[in-house]
């Protein structure tokens, strides 16, 4: 892998979207998604050396975004959309729904699930991995993380009626 | 399409990794540390040493075998030219008898005839 830091600038500019994006989904807000990022970057770069492959790096920048924004997450006292602002949110949406910009909207959606629903949910549709592989990524038991996504889904389902119909009409 | 795989859908296609920050790499690039990193052959070498040790390692095993097996049957073959020489050698002395006693044999019988 790449030593020089006109190497490691293209490994950062080929990578940055996956590790920001998690770290902004996970985390709700872009300032901190960001240091958590840049974080994360800087502890590859300290670990370059054990990187054999391209795989090995995708997968290695996806365990340690994961992990890295989780902790940030932890740290808060709470997250960022709770079921309050939630509520607020949607009142608003109806109210817009003629110019939000909907991938945001769905971001917003996903901050209203639990921390490793949401996760999961992350893991899935941005990193498109199948079950087993989150359960790798997560350390968690299969089982578990087909739970958490039934339920995430389910949850989502319920609480994205209004923006769903608004997105099928829009086409 | 049902609700469920509309859903699917809708989170597939809204769910892409969207861009960093305008100027993330160069405020990452910023931050590493000034000390030079290991050189980027060292993974490889760490990879491939191990592979070469074991390959050198069964080329030099092969090598002193094949060296015996060569000696022992360079001694074989010198075995078994002395071998076939000493057989020659003793059939000739053998023919050479039989010549012998037969002129031998040959002589006496005239001598008793005359």
């Amino acid at each position: 892998m790449a030593g020089s830091t006109l190497e490691f600038r293209e490994i950062v500019e080929a990578h940055q979207a996956r590790v920001y994006s998690i770290a902004y989904r996970i985390l709700g807000d872009r300032g901190t998604a960001e240091e958590v990022a840049q974080d994360v970057f800087l502890e590859l770069y300290r670990a370059i050396s054990g990187i054999a492959s391209d795989e090995h790096l995708t997968a290695w920048l996806r365990r340690v975004a994961v992990h890295r924004a989780t902790d940030a997450l932890r740290r808060r006292p709470r997250a960022l959309y709770g079921a309050a602002e939630f509520g607020d949110w949607m009142t608003k949406l109806s109210h817009e729904a003629a110019s939000f910009a909907l991938a945001s909207d769905v971001e917003k959606l996903l901050l209203t699930l639990p921390p490793t629903q949401r996760t999961v949910i992350l893991l899935r549709y941005q990193e498109d991995l199948l079950p087993p592989e989150i359960a790798e990524v997560l350390a968690m038991p299969l089982a578990t993380v087909k739970s958490h996504l039934q339920r995430a889904l389910k949850s989502l389902r319920a609480r994205a009626q209004d923006a769903l119909k608004e997105y099928t009409r829009r086409g | 399409m049902d609700e469920h795989e509309e859903l699917e859908r809708l989170l597939h296609r809204e769910l892409q990794a969207r861009d960093a920050p305008p100027g993330f790499s160069a405020r990452v690039i910023a931050k590493l540390p000034q000390a030079p990193q290991p050189a980027p052959l060292q993974t490889a070498h760490r990879v491939w040493l191990p592979g070469l040790r074991w390959t050198a390692a069964a080329v030099a095993l092969m090598a002193i075998a094949g060296g015996g097996y060569w000696e022992h049957q360079r001694r074989e073959r010198i075995a078994g030219e002395r071998a076939r020489g000493q057989v020659i050698l003793a059939l000739h002395i053998s023919a050479v008898t039989l010549h012998d006693v037969l002129h031998k044999v040959v002589k006496d019988t005239k001598g008793d005839a005359e």
